[in-house]
């Protein structure tokens, strides 16, 4: 039985012809005294031709749509929504500009002029602007009539002194030049 | 994305080539991969899952991880090693899935001694088994087999590996390889020997 186990160890390489000479024959001699291991042989070959010759199966007609289809949904991204949702979302947001925009015009055109001038940030922002752009005071029309735009308009009545001054200074050096 | 190609069956490319091509961006070199491999891939999961709806979501699966995962590729291996060892280690995580959930099927997963009923002597002599009944009992049989063993008769038996990519796509040793092949086969037809009992001389 020993030799028994340590012949079946052989019985693949013998099958698959991997064996040399002697192993080989050594393994012929122990079939012709062995029944019982030629038996257990002949079954594993005759296994190994069955397992050769499955039927293939082969994948469903729509094998490569559905892959498609995985592979458009795996490279959505994760915050993805989907386009039904999409069509709300833009006119929406546009419509929240549009509003946005006309109540600001409404709160500065409407409210009261501020105690300190400092606190009016457009205005302060303005300012370098139009000191330190070069275009601007190369071009004395536009300059003058941007201001007299923003005294009209915009800017609270404390302010237009200041402003004036400015852009009168802008004019002088203009002039200057 | 999967588009039709004329030179599919010419196989003029080579499967590492076609990688490559896919690494850059070319989408028809993944089509022709995916044509090349799909039967081949379902044929080695459905031997090992024994589930065909199971075997080809894997075989999906698989395609999808190929897609996500290109880079991942070296030229040092070839690509049906890379493809193989990714469908073989998603069938195994199935397998290990349904032990866990225990969702085993009677008719369709047989994983215990006494899952096929064995044909009584009597009435199921080897000449009298039909060819489409013995391959069911080759298939259960298969699918008995300890994974160790099952993985190594489906790429060498079935699919026709050659040891050594065998021992690649698994990642163990060439002797290793050998052994459990040999240990499988014997265990196969051990589980088989019903198909192989004499017709009774009692016979009317």
């Amino acid at each position: 039985m020993m030799d028994c186990d340590k012949f079946r160890m052989n019985f693949s390489n013998y099958l698959e012809g991997e064996l040399h000479f002697e192993e080989r024959k050594k393994l012929d001699d122990h079939f012709s005294v062995c029944p019982e291991c030629y038996e257990i042989y002949r079954r594993m070959s005759d296994i190994q031709r069955k397992l050769k010759s499955l039927p293939p199966l082969r994948t469903s007609p729509d094998f490569e749509r559905r892959l498609q289809q995985n592979i458009v949904r795996q490279n959505q991204p994760a915050g993805f929504i989907p386009s039904q949702l999409q069509n709300w979302k833009l006119p929406a947001m546009g419509s929240a500009i549009v509003v946005a925009t006309v109540s600001l015009f409404l709160v500065f055109n409407n409210s009261p002029a501020p105690e300190n001038p400092e606190t009016n940030t457009p205005y302060n922002t303005a300012a370098p602007q139009i000191q330190g752009s070069p275009a601007k005071q190369s071009n004395p029309s536009t300059s003058t009539g941007s201001s007299t735009y923003e005294s009209t308009t915009l800017i609270p009545d404390s302010l237009v002194t200041d402003s004036t001054r400015i852009k009168r200074e802008n004019i002088q050096q203009v002039k200057g030049k | 994305m999967i588009t039709k190609t004329k030179d599919d069956a010419k196989s003029v490319v080579s499967d590492e080539q076609l990688i490559a091509k896919f690494q850059l961006g070319d989408l028809q070199a993944y089509d022709i991969l995916v044509r090349r491999y799909k039967d081949q891939l379902l044929n080695f999961v459905y031997r090992f899952v024994g589930n065909r709806t199971d075997a080809e979501d894997i075989v999906q699966e698989t395609f999808l991880r190929v897609y996500k995962n290109k880079h991942m590729y070296k030229e040092i291996a070839k690509f049906s090693t890379w493809v193989y060892t990714i469908a073989g280690n998603l069938a195994k995580t199935e397998l290990r899935r349904r032990k866990r959930h225990k969702i085993f099927s009677v008719s369709n997963f047989v994983n215990e001694e006494k899952d096929y009923d064995i044909p009584d002597r009597d009435h199921s002599p080897e000449k009298k088994v039909d060819s489409a009944i013995q391959e069911g009992f080759i298939q259960k049989a298969i699918e008995k087999l300890p994974a160790k063993f099952k993985e190594v008769i489906i790429l060498r038996d079935i699919q026709g590996f050659a040891y050594e990519e065998i021992s690649q796509i698994l990642n163990i040793p060439l002797g290793t390889v050998k052994s459990r092949v040999n240990r499988g086969r014997l265990k196969l037809q051990e589980d088989l020997k019903f198909l192989y009992e004499t017709e009774p001389k009692s016979k009317p």
